[in-house]
């Protein structure tokens, strides 16, 4: 499985500092902005709180993935920030106070025109990989964002 | 015993496929059979074969919407949950709907 340009050097931050949800989102939102991937930032955000609305993207374990199908995705891509302090995403998820902070984002931006199914399958492999211990000791490790663009690779073809 | 699962979730591209991908992890370790059907926005994927459906001794519905098809599944012992349950502790889950059936048939 190719990434398809969905992740490249571009897109990933391995030192993010935000102290809030608010200003991660807005930073890797900026992130693929620049790289051309967003017509439009605020547009783009305004569909991802959209999704938060309707439940926690923070998934408990470490790993928030906020994520948004919008009309401002020019192409569909995956915005990988891991942060130099972890946050809490939520205060509260289903009623209960969040303990455990969010070290790593991946922000899912997809297109609604171009929804080819290949870039459909790729965003939700990769989600997948959040569950594989072995990608998360790479995901927290990894010193070069080639490193971690490796291991994406790695397990994507392990999943196949 | 023959496990079905369905995952689902509202925008259907993260929470429905890790949750599938967290439950067959969680099976693996058990060394018992189960398979997932997705409905994410790829649609219906893997879908479930009515054999598979016949043979089932346990469905875990983790559909955080409502479930595409559900006349299928009928008289099939369900536990329902949601993906993010799953997601955080699968092992715990398969064990819990393993139980919930076998309390019901004591």
């Amino acid at each position: 499985m190719q990434l398809d340009g969905i992740i490249t050097r571009n897109t990933i931050d391995l030192q993010l500092f935000a102290e809030t949800k608010e200003e991660a989102l807005e930073k890797l939102a900026d992130m693929l902005y620049k790289d051309s991937r967003l017509s439009d930032i605020e547009c783009f955000l305004k569909d991802v709180y959209q999704r938060e609305t309707t439940g926690t993207t923070d998934m408990g374990i470490g790993v928030a993935i906020p994520h948004g199908k919008s009309e401002a995705v020019l192409h569909t891509s995956v915005a990988i920030g891991r942060l130099t302090t972890p946050l809490r995403w939520d205060l509260k998820i289903a009623g209960q106070l969040q303990e455990k902070p969010v070290y790593a984002i991946f922000l899912l931006a997809v297109s609604i025109d171009n929804q080819s199914t290949t870039h459909l399958e790729l965003i939700s492999s990769i989600a997948s990989l959040l569950i594989n211990e072995s990608f998360i000791v790479d995901l927290q490790n990894a010193t070069s964002k080639e490193m971690l663009l490796d291991s994406i690779q790695k397990h994507l073809g392990e999943l196949e | 015993m023959k496990i079905i699962a369905v995952t689902s979730c509202p925008i259907g591209l993260a929470h429905t496929y890790m949750a599938g991908a967290a439950l067959k992890k969680a099976a693996k370790k058990k060394e018992l059979e189960l398979r997932v059907e997705t409905q994410g926005t790829m649609g219906i994927r893997d879908r479930l074969t009515e054999k598979e459906i016949k043979e089932a001794q346990l469905l875990i519905l983790a559909t955080d919407i409502t479930p595409l098809e559900p006349e299928r599944f009928r008289n099939i012992p369900t536990f329902k949950v949601t993906t993010s349950r799953i997601i955080k502790n699968s092992d715990s889950v398969l064990q819990d709907a393993i139980e919930s059936i076998q309390t019901e048939e004591e």
